[in-house]
């Protein structure tokens, strides 16, 4: 039943069995189960090749909203396979060939599209061009026609809450308490977030994580919280506000929503690490480890190395160990903590493998060893998922300990008028404090909704959340949060280390996008030649954070290592500004949209 | 001589240039946000030749010239195509219309085709041509990378002097015995002999603050952009029924527009459904093979309208002396900004008024010698 699969299964919620057709071989996997997981417990991590370079390429993260590999899903070319769960029968196919003839001119395309080379010969810019457009890994546009009528479905709401982790899961039943008519929206295939990965208690709470959050959910449920699942926001519209699920498959829902207030509840995201050769295939990120081993049984490899000994990275290493599986964590910062078998003072490392991942070189202080590793885990920073506040409007800023994050106050409010934000979305680290953060702001929500009773308990819900900011050991980052919503006083911190970055100078096999192929090497060239170090002219030079995860995993890795390179603050360097929409949708399905029914 | 640009889009960028290029010294250029924050950057960055008038088909064809060689001028490659324009006609009338205007373009050299709506099926084939009438391709045009025009300009201008402050909006023009004498920033003044206001859409406050008024203003246009398929659509593809517009970048991305009910004045760079809607629409239509392609992105811009839908720019010898201005431009401006840039150059530093550049002077508006061009979409 695949090569990754736990032998012990814990996962409970597997659903049925069915089997589907990978490249003409037959696997099979569970119906709970998004493509990407079950391809990766048969083994199969290398899914296609990237743009520009032809570098295979697996999933990084599998967060539907991760759009960094494609595959064609029965028949329709470039799907995401972590957005579509499995049911019998379904045809996939990966693109792992590399035309020869690309080799030629992948240096060409390397230097010419995204930057300057200057081709003075104007009679041999026109022949390079057509071989140029040619040789970008492009897929034809899908072909397929709606096949029955799409029901654009408006809905109407006093909350919407983007979110259904524990954050937004806590929102959502303080404002049904308040009776707010509330509509939940998620991207998963049920509620609940990063807190279902958890078999441990998270940090304040006295239960399993797993189990509080259903919990909650059981609650929000049992309250008459409206729920979209397996649906993406997309945006803000001047004129309505967007939703989109790829289901039903090949056809897709659109929903066009109007709500009074709004809560951003939309978690982290892990930042990838920078290093060589860091877009092999089974290099992933924390949470798509952490989701794969507890709710699906799917051990992420057997020999892995986690990179950054921070309190995910530490707590992913011991649910591997439970699962016997070989584990070590490699962390930059010097001195021994005295945390379990970490490797400390990490300067460099260089991943090694044809098609996936099989060995790390890793330079420490004086020393350089190999490991052989099937997986590396990006664990060494976080950063609030800020896509949809800065969209909304919302006032981003950069605070040293927390990231880039929409300021707020304690009642969650953001600069955005009916915008709040609670939970890893704030830049609060997990555990009570999502949940404390969700409850302040479905308070809040009801506040604003002119429900005054509700503003008592939330006086006394701010007391206590202070004094556990207090406890958590982040009163003062999240007091300066505060403080710069109020004074609109950004604190201008210049950053020495960079967490992510285990990689000196800027290579040209470091990637910092993985949808087109952006280096470390052009956001050198743009800052050091041209002399650009605000993202915004980085992204017209370079194109990061213009491709099909609209910037989820390049931008604030970009906007850092800019800052740190170039010795500024992230805020001078400033995050790009965000539109709609979060992730594409199909020409088809748009136009099916009636907008008079709003 | 103190020359004081405002705005840093490409007429900005290009007259900076060229004033330095002709020796110019002290020249500064202020921008409100970040270099190129406007039009430019957010532009559908198509160069054409066809206008409806002759004086902007003249202009646009010699604006065209320098587009081919700006990378070798400024040292980007802006990586120019010429994929050609197509318009798609749904009635003898426009047929006719168009016929007439390429006597006119025949006279320049610049001829394009008609196309019957079986050629065109042939020769585009993911175009639905069943209710087409005619086509005209104009094969003279093409596009390039807007940013890296911008960005060339800017390399090239400040390597020969030209300083560019970002962040400094121009709160007025100050004038003394009329009389140029600087800008107002929220930092201070700057003192200027000679003040050119390139603030695309955001030029009429300057001018009102002046109590100089001219038939212009800003209309928000939304464009939105696709993810990348494999390059198959050269030409942009106007669809005169609906005036929606697609066109591919190299890159992959196909990107495109369409009016909707117009509403002037600086409004929110935002967008609204009802536009991505009625864009997806018109594509699913027109288009039967792109309706799987999945739309992206969406942003907005403005285009400086002006009464006759033509560009504005130097002066008007009644203004105080030192005031030159360029806007106006109708959503054309960023093909005409390479040689705006270098008449205006002329212009200001020598008095000189270029053949091409003559009708295109403020003073048409109370001479009422209009220039109304009727090809403003793409
Ligand atoms: C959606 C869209 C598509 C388009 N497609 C095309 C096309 O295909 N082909 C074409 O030729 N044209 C096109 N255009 C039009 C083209 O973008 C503009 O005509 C051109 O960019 C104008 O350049 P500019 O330098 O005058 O203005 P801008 O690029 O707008 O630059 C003006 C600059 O001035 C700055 N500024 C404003 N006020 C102040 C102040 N008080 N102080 C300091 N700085 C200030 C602004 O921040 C801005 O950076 C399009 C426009 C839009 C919106």
């Amino acid at each position: 039943m695949g090569a990754l699969r736990a032998k012990d299964l814990t996962a409970d919620s597997q659903g049925n069995v069915v089997s589907i057709d990978v490249n003409g071989a037959t696997i099979s996997g569970f119906t709970s189960e998004s493509i990407s997981v079950a391809l990766y417990a048969n083994g199969i991590k290398f899914l296609g090749r990237s743009k520009k370079l032809y570098r295979p390429r697996g999933f990084f993260s599998l967060h539907p909203q991760a759009r960094t590999v494609m595959v064609s899903i029965n028949g329709i070319p470039a799907m995401n396979p972590s957005e579509i769960y499995l049911t019998d029968g379904l045809k996939v196919r990966t693109q792992q060939k590399r035309p020869l003839l690309m080799r030629v001119f992948e240096s060409m395309v390397d230097t010419s599209l995204l930057h300057k080379p200057l081709v003075k010969n104007r009679l041999i810019w026109p022949i390079a061009l057509k071989f140029i457009a040619n040789s970008i890994n492009n897929p034809e546009p899908a072909k397929y026609e709606i096949s029955h009528s799409v029901s654009t479905i408006v809905e109407n709401a006093d909350l919407v809450i983007i979110g259904g982790g524990s954050a937004g899961l806590s929102a959502a039943i303080e404002a049904r308490k308040y009776d707010l008519k509330v509509l939940q929206i998620d991207d998963g295939v049920e509620l609940g977030g990063e807190m279902l990965y958890d078999k441990f208690e998270p940090p304040g709470i006295s239960e399993p994580g797993h189990v509080f959050v259903k919990n909650l959910r059981r609650k929000a449920l049992e309250l008459g919280v409206r729920v979209l699942s397996k649906t993406t926001f997309v945006g803000f519209f001047e004129d309505a506000a967007l939703a989109f699920s790829p289901y039903p498959l090949n056809v897709g829902t659109p929903y066009i929503i109007s709500a009074k207030a709004y809560i951003v509840a939309t978690g982290t995201v892990d930042l990838p690490c920078i290093f060589a050769n860091n877009d092999l295939p089974g290099i992933i990120d924390a949470s798509s480890a952490l989701m794969m081993l507890n709710m699906h049984g799917v051990i992420p490899g057997k020999n892995v190395a986690i990179l950054g000994a921070t309190e995910r990275g530490l707590r992913l290493a011991e649910n591997l160990k439970k699962n016997d599986v070989n584990t070590v964590v490699l962390d930059k910062s010097c001195g021994n903590t005295g945390k379990g078998d970490v490797i400390h003072g990490v300067k460099e490392i260089v991943a090694i493998g044809k098609e996936m991942v099989k060995l790390l070189k890793v330079k420490c202080e004086g020393e350089e060893f190999r490991l052989n590793v099937d997986c590396v885990i990006c664990a060494a920073s976080t950063n609030p998922d800020i896509r949809i506040s800065a969209q909304a409007g919302a006032k981003i800023a950069y605070v040293k300990e927390l990231g880039f994050l929409p300021l707020h106050d304690f009642f969650m409010r953001t600069s955005k008028d009916g915008l709040f934000v609670a939970g890893g979305a704030s830049g609060s680290p997990y555990g009570i404090l999502h949940i404390i953060e969700g409850r302040i702001a479905g308070l809040s929500a009801a506040v604003m909704l002119n429900k005054t009773s509700a503003e008592a308990e939330r006086e006394a819900l701010v007391k206590e959340y202070r004094s556990l900011l207090q406890k958590f050991g982040i009163s003062d980052p999240k007091e300066k949060v505060f403080r710069s919503f109020e004074t609109a006083l950004i604190p201008d911190e210049k950053i020495t280390e960079l967490p992510t970055l285990f990689c000196s100078g800027p290579r040209r096999d470091a990637f910092v996008c993985f949808c087109e192929d952006i280096r470390l090497w052009d956001l050198h060239r743009s800052i050091s030649v041209y002399g650009f170090t605000c993202l915004e002219k980085v992204k017209r030079s370079t194109g990061i954070g213009t491709a099909s995860c609209q910037g989820r995993l390049c931008l604030v890795n970009s906007a850092l290592y800019i800052a740190y390179v170039a010795g500024l603050s992230p805020n001078a360097v400033g995050i790009a500004r965000q539109r709609p929409l979060t992730i594409s949708m199909p020409i088809n399905l748009l136009a099916a949209m009636e907008m008079n029914k709003t | 001589m103190r020359i004081v640009i405002v705005g840093s889009g490409v007429m900005g960028l290009s007259s900076a240039y060229n004033l330095a290029k002709l020796g110019a010294k002290n020249i500064i250029i202020l921008e409100k946000e970040y270099l190129s924050y406007g039009s430019t950057v957010r532009s559908a960055s198509r160069f054409r030749v066809h206008f409806w008038t002759e004086e902007n088909s003249r202009f646009a064809l010699e604006a065209k010239k320098i587009m081919l060689k700006l990378s070798s001028i400024t040292g980007w490659n802006i990586i120019v195509t010429t994929g050609g324009y197509l318009w798609l006609l749904f009635s003898e009338e426009q047929v006719k219309a168009f016929r007439e205007k390429n006597k006119m373009w025949e006279r320049l050299g610049i001829a394009g085709k008609f196309l019957s709506s079986s050629e065109i099926k042939e020769r585009y084939p993911y175009i639905y041509t069943d209710d087409v009438v005619e086509g005209f391709f104009g094969p003279q045009n093409g596009s390039c990378f807007h940013s890296y025009v911008a960005f060339g300009y800017y390399k090239a201008a400040t390597k020969l002097g030209a300083r560019l402050f970002e962040k400094s909006p121009v709160k007025r023009v100050l004038v003394e015995n009329n009389k140029v004498i600087g800008v107002e920033l929220p930092q201070g003044n700057i003192e200027a002999d000679v003040v050119l206001l390139t603030a695309g859409a955001w030029t009429d406050e300057l001018l009102i603050g002046l109590g100089i008024e001219l038939p212009t203003e800003p209309e928000r246009k939304e464009i939105a952009l696709t993810e990348s398929y494999k390059y198959f659509i050269k030409p942009l593809i106007i669809d005169f029924g609906t005036s929606a517009y697609i066109g591919q970048a190299l890159k992959g991305e196909i990107l495109g527009s369409i009016e909707i009910p117009a509403k002037s004045g600086l409004l929110p760079l935002e967008n609204t459904l009802e536009f991505l809607v009625k864009w997806a629409k018109a594509v699913y239509k027109r288009f039967p093979a792109l309706r799987g392609a999945r739309i992206m992105r969406c942003w907005s811009g403005y285009y400086s309208m002006s009464a006759d839908s033509s560009h504005i720019m130097g002066r008007d010898p009644e203004w105080p002396e030192g005031l030159y201005v360029s806007y106006g431009d109708s959503g054309h401006g960023f093909m005409m900004g390479p040689l705006i840039g270098k008449l205006l150059a002329k212009n200001i530093l020598y008095g000189e008024i270029d053949e091409l550049m003559r009708p295109f002077l403020p003073t048409r508006f109370k001479e009422g010698k209009l220039i109304p061009e009727k090809l403003v979409i793409g």
